[in-house]
Order: structure tokens, then C-alpha cells, then sequence
């Protein structure tokens, strides 16, 4: 089946816009509400932050830390996957 | 000759009819009856002769029975001797094919118990990692405050800041 040129067209700039507000808007899981100094304190540290759309929500299964995620690429920052991490080290060394 | 008791006319009578009764034989009876007897002799003869090669022939084939025998005996003897060496070289091959069997299976059995060992041990290691694990993770929930977890995020944090940090792909 051929595909109108136009429908293509309207596909990949939906999908582009798509990307575009994905990579605007970050969200950052922790398992407490973050206060807007530890916020601000994070934008600072990390540059990819700076003048994007942040939204803070809260999943206690992470026990500490934060997970930072911007469309599909993540920064995992949370005390359950180090314990991950460790179960790895355990599974290799034992 | 009379006073002796002799008649001379009876006794000419009596040659001459010797006379005839040998002329007649002579002529009529002798030639068939030597005839006879020749060819009843010649019978006797080829008899005889016949019988004694029977006799050659029963020998020859006595012999020939007792060679044809002894070589049966031989030859059977033989064979006996082949199949007995043969079978005894397939008792060999067989037994060494059944060693060797018994050796492939071993090994065999050696390898899939250790694969299995192997296996086992894995499993054994990937349920205490992941027992270990959830063990943690659940202590932690249960022990964790709202205060502990904002410390532990503040020093997780700081730490961070140290390195530097990029997002990955999921």
C-alpha cells in the first residue's frame, strides 16, 4: 500500500513535535515531594535541566533518591536500583 | 569160452551196440553238451570275474568312504576350529564395543550431571541474589521514614554532583 505524501508529511511532524515535547518536559520520580531548593539545587548541578518543564512525582517503591526522565533516556538515581546493582554483584561474586 | 560161461555172440552184440551207442554220442550228444558246459564254465568265469570286481569296487569305495570321511572330519574339524576363533573375535569386539558404550555413557551421564550441577548452583545463585534482594528492599520499605529517605536522597544527590551525570537510553 502506498502512503499520500501528505499523511507522511503530518506523521513525522506530529512525531517530531512529539520528541520536542517530550525533550521539553522532564519528569523527576522520587519517594518524597521534593522541596523547590532541592529542585533548584538539581537544574543547577545538571545543565540538561535548565529552562525545561519539570514535574516531580512521587513513588515510594524507589525507598530513596530520584529517577530523572526525559522522553525515553533516564538517570537513575534511586536507592532500589543501586540495590539492583548489588543483587548483580552478589549474583557474579557468589 | 562156452564152458566159461562166455557168449561170443552176446558179447559181439554188445560191442557192437557199445559201438553205436559211442558213435551216436559222439555225434549227436558230446559237441552240445561240451557246448553246455564251456558256456555254463564262461558264465562261472565272467561270474567270478564280475564278483571280483564287485569286490575291487566295494574296496575302492570303503577307501574312498574312509578319505571323503577323514576329510569331512578334517575340513569339519576346521570350521569348527574358524567359528570358535571368530567367535571368539566377536566376544572380543563385542565386549570391547560394550566397554567402550559403557565409557560414552559414563562420560555422558559425568557431563549432564555437572551441566546440571552447574545449572542448579546458577539457579541457586540468581535465588540468593534475588531473595537478597527483595529481603533489602522489603526491610527497607518497612524501616525507612519520610526523614531517612530525604537524608539518604540528599546524600545519594551530593554524591551524584560529584560525577558526571548524563541521561541514558531506556
Amino acid at each position: 500500500m502506498k502512503i499520500k505524501a501528505r499523511l507522511k508529511e503530518e506523521v513525522k511532524k506530529y512525531l517530531i513535535d512529539k520528541i520536542r515535547k517530550e525533550q521539553e518536559n522532564i519528569t523527576i520520580i522520587s519517594s518524597q515531594q521534593l522541596m523547590q531548593e532541592e529542585l533548584d539545587s538539581l537544574v543547577n548541578q545538571y545543565s540538561f535541566l535548565k529552562g525545561k518543564e519539570i514535574t516531580n512525582t512521587v513513588d515510594k517503591d524507589i525507598l530513596a533518591g530520584v529517577i530523572i526522565m526525559q522522553g525515553s533516556r533516564v538517570l537513575d538515581l534511586s536507592l532500589k536500583s543501586m540495590l539492583k546493582n548489588l543483587e548483580q554483584v552478589v549474583y557474579e561474586v557468589a | 569160452m562156452e564152458n566159461l560161461g562166455i557168449d561170443i555172440k552176446l558179447l559181439i552184440a554188445q560191442v557192437i551196440n557199445f559201438g553205436l551207442f559211442y558213435f551216436i554220442f559222439k555225434r549227436y550228444f558230446s559237441k552240445p553238451f561240451k557246448k553246455y558246459l564251456d558256456i555254463e564254465r564262461n558264465k562261472e568265469m565272467e561270474k567270478n570275474k564280475l564278483l571280483k570286481e564287485a569286490q575291487e569296487k566295494e574296496q575302492q569305495m570303503v577307501k574312498k568312504e574312509e578319505e571323503f570321511r577323514q576329510k569331512n572330519k578334517k575340513q569339519t574339524e576346521k570350521i569348527l576350529e574358524e567359528t570358535k576363533t571368530s567367535a571368539t573375535l566377536i566376544k572380543k569386539q563385542m565386549l570391547e564395543e560394550a566397554s567402550r558404550e559403557a565409557d560414552e555413557i559414563k562420560q555422558k551421564a559425568k557431563k549432564q550431571l555437572e551441566q546440571e550441577k552447574s545449572a542448579i548452583l546458577q539457579e541457586a545463585k540468581e535465588k540468593i541474589a534475588h531473595l537478597s534482594f527483595f529481603i533489602v528492599n522489603e526491610a527497607l520499605k518497612e524501616i525507612l521514614t519520610e526523614d531517612i529517605r530525604k537524608k539518604i536522597t540528599q546524600a545519594i544527590l551530593k554524591s551524584s554532583y560529584k560525577k558526571d551525570l548524563t541521561l541514558n537510553e531506556n
